[in-house]
């Protein structure tokens, strides 16, 4: 079960493929300033994606690890959209 | 009899050629359900750039040189034409040149330079026998272009829109290409990329998806956007990457209606193979007829002088 009150929306695209979707409660995505954690009702925020790696914990199962290389990712309305050139299942650390 | 043999032989090769037709609108018949796979797959990350650029327009004061070029009288334009790498595709390639040469000649006639960029193997072939300028040529992946197609291209044209007109930088950037309507149906259009005209949301628009019941109102009012790490920064980011999904936009419905024109020019030549087949069956047992008639004739006759001289 989903729950509403603690989860956003996440949709992870790379370029010639959707990745990854669905709710999640935590999201951490490698700003270039460095990681950036995402809860929801976060400020809408668009930011520069840099190479790295990006960890979703979805509401149901362990996390999820992604390596990205260079896009952006978008935050509104509880929805969070990540667009990167590049993406790859990543591992666990 | 020789005519007959002749027959025979024509017979057989316009058979394995109706096969051969066969087989590539089989084929091509196929690559259409991947083409149309690939572009739907491609959809959501040109989406998300989409809806960043429309949140980057509504808040900041873009003045960014690919809104807006700063040399206003540099009379060099930039055409990208897309054309297939193979042919057995009808009118595809031809169309896709017939329009080029028309925008090349109405540029012309404005006072202006084009430059022109091909894409695909029948185009740049055709430019190259007739020993035409061409400023840069890709081919290969014609019917499944890459996103690092894309990347190569987009990143070409920039780099040319970018430089300045003393460098031989180009103040616009169209691109030829087909759209593709539906299986039956394909279109030439002629877009200007750049610079780029964001296409905002009209008001009939917003009622549309109002009727069908989508978000409506406030909801469409982009939410106040942080920029991270500024404003800038974002749209140096996001705006390539646009250029370059538009791009690969184009790219993908050219593919999927270069797949879909083979597949419609083959099966017409198949058509065209059997109705061949069939009428030289025709005159095949015409023949056959003919020369069995005439056998007849020469055994009557004989027999009738025969029984005469008795």
């Amino acid at each position: 079960m989903s729950d509403s009150s603690t989860s956003f929306k996440v949709n992870l695209v790379a370029a010639d493929r959707p990745v990854w979707s669905g709710e999640a409660t935590y999201a951490v995505i490698p700003a270039q300033s460095g990681g950036m954690g995402i809860l929801i009702n976060h400020e809408p925020i668009l930011t520069v994606v840099a190479k790295g790696e990006v960890r979703v914990k979805p509401t149901q199962g362990d996390d999820v690890y992604f390596e990205v290389n260079d896009g952006f990712a978008a935050f509104d309305s509880n929805k969070l959209t990540i667009a990167v050139e590049q993406c790859t299942k990543g591992e666990a650390k | 009899m020789a005519s007959q043999l002749a027959f025979k032989s024509r017979i057989e090769s316009t058979q394995s050629l109706a096969k051969i037709f066969k087989a590539q609108e089989m084929i091509a018949a196929s690559h259409i359900a991947k083409a149309r796979s690939v572009a739907l797959d491609a959809k959501p990350y040109s989406d998300a750039i989409d809806d960043a650029m429309m949140s980057l327009v509504a808040h900041t004061k873009i003045s960014h040189p690919i809104f807006e070029k700063k040399e206003k009288n540099n009379p060099n334009v930039a055409v990208m034409a897309i054309t297939a790498d193979r042919g057995m595709a009808g009118a595809y390639t031809s169309s896709i040149i017939r329009e080029t040469e028309g925008l090349l000649s109405r540029l012309d006639q404005d006072g202006k330079k084009p430059e022109l960029y091909v894409f695909g193997r029948r185009g740049v072939s055709y430019y190259k026998y007739r020993n035409r300028d061409v400023e840069q040529t890709w081919e290969g992946d014609s019917d499944k272009p890459g996103v690092e197609v894309a990347e190569k291209i987009s990143k070409a044209l920039l780099d040319a829109y970018m430089k300045p007109a003393a460098k031989g930088g180009v103040s616009e950037l169209y691109i030829v290409f087909t759209e593709f309507i539906n299986m039956v149906v394909q279109k030439v259009r002629i877009l200007r990329m750049l610079p780029v005209e964001l296409v905002e949301h009209s008001d009939a628009e917003q009622e549309a998806d109002a009727a069908l019941g989508e978000t409506v109102g406030q909801d469409k009012i982009p939410p106040l956007y942080t920029f991270e790490p500024s404003a800038e920064e974002v749209l140096d980011a996001v705006l390539p990457r646009y250029v370059q999904s538009r791009i690969h936009e184009c790219l993908l419905t050219s593919a999927a209606s270069e797949t879909a024109s083979r597949q419609n020019a083959m099966h017409t030549a198949t058509d065209n193979a059997n109705d061949l087949i069939d009428e030289l069956t025709r005159k095949l047992n015409a023949s056959r007829q003919a020369s069995i008639t005439q056998e007849l004739t020469e055994i009557i006759s004989s027999a009738d002088a025969l029984s005469k001289e008795e």
